[in-house]
């Protein structure tokens, strides 16, 4: 069963923002701003990309949505950080409405509808736990009288660490939250057009059974 | 189990600060996120520390 991962990393899509730009080049500005892009960058290298390379089961796949006006030093960058994960892929786009696009990425991604599959969403700053794509595979595939009675089903993982680094250290604390991105999957029948991008994530269980 | 990191620029996740009762991670204490994510602390530690020039002079 594929499990594919899709990740934002600073995309200008139109929409899908907590904060609010009047204009796509405000939001690429906002963006693109180099504090900002080098605090993303050293939670990517350091954060994100080490729980992949170490995750127990392989068989995944990250698609990395970038906007196509990543200037180049960072999008260089980027690609030399991820080409020793051989389960990432990078996707340029322009800007698009936020949903749309991402659907259409994890529709791609999908390739064959007529198999189930797992979806998730993954943060550029934040980390998923090494055996997150077992556990969520071996729940997935041990809830197989309920995922083959609904179109999708929200496998969710509560407890977390939030973390925030600084040039004081770093600081650590418990946190317990529900239908978070992190560590939050989706199994997709076969046969089924949703994917994890139909649906805000802290709302899923209003359209889905979640374990 | 997962990490969210709570710092300055994670704007599209709206967090702003991070929730109360944050405690500073001392590398000596033996608290590792290694084994569970991966995550080296003393390379992020070193990612986020200031320059060397700011070090010398506070």
């Amino acid at each position: 069963m594929q499990a594919i991962a899709l990740c934002r990393f600073s995309y200008p899509a139109l929409g899908g923002f907590q904060i609010t730009h009047d204009t796509v080049q405000d939001r690429i500005r906002f963006f693109y701003s180099p504090a900002r892009l080098e605090e993303r960058f050293k939670l990517f290298e350091h954060v994100a990309l080490p729980c992949l390379r170490a995750q127990t089961d392989p068989r995944f796949s990250l698609i990395i949505v970038i906007g196509d006006s990543l200037p180049r030093p960072y999008n260089d960058r980027l690609r030399d950080l991820v080409s020793y994960i051989p389960q990432i892929r990078i996707e340029s786009h322009a800007p698009q409405q936020h949903r749309n696009i991402m659907k259409k990425v994890l529709a791609r991604a999908r390739g064959d509808r007529d198999t189930p599959c797992l979806q998730f969403q993954f943060e550029d700053y934040d980390a998923i736990g090494t055996d997150f794509i077992a556990t969520l595979r071996a729940e997935a595939t041990a809830s197989a009288d309920l995922t083959s009675r609904y179109q999708a089903v929200a496998f969710d993982w509560h407890r977390g660490i939030a973390l925030q680094c600084g040039p004081d250290g770093i600081g650590v604390a418990q946190v317990h939250h529900r239908l978070n991105v992190p560590a939050l999957g989706v199994h997709i029948r076969a046969g089924s057009r949703l994917t994890i991008m139909n649906f805000a994530h802290h709302r899923l269980d209003r359209f889905m059974p979640v374990v | 189990m997962w990490i969210e990191t709570h710092n300055r620029f994670n704007d599209s996740a709206g967090r702003g600060p991070g929730p109360k009762g944050f405690r500073p991670v001392y590398l000596d204490d033996g608290f590792t996120l290694q084994d569970r994510f991966g995550v080296n602390l003393a390379n992020l530690k070193a990612a986020f520390a200031p320059p060397a020039d700011v070090r010398d002079t506070a």
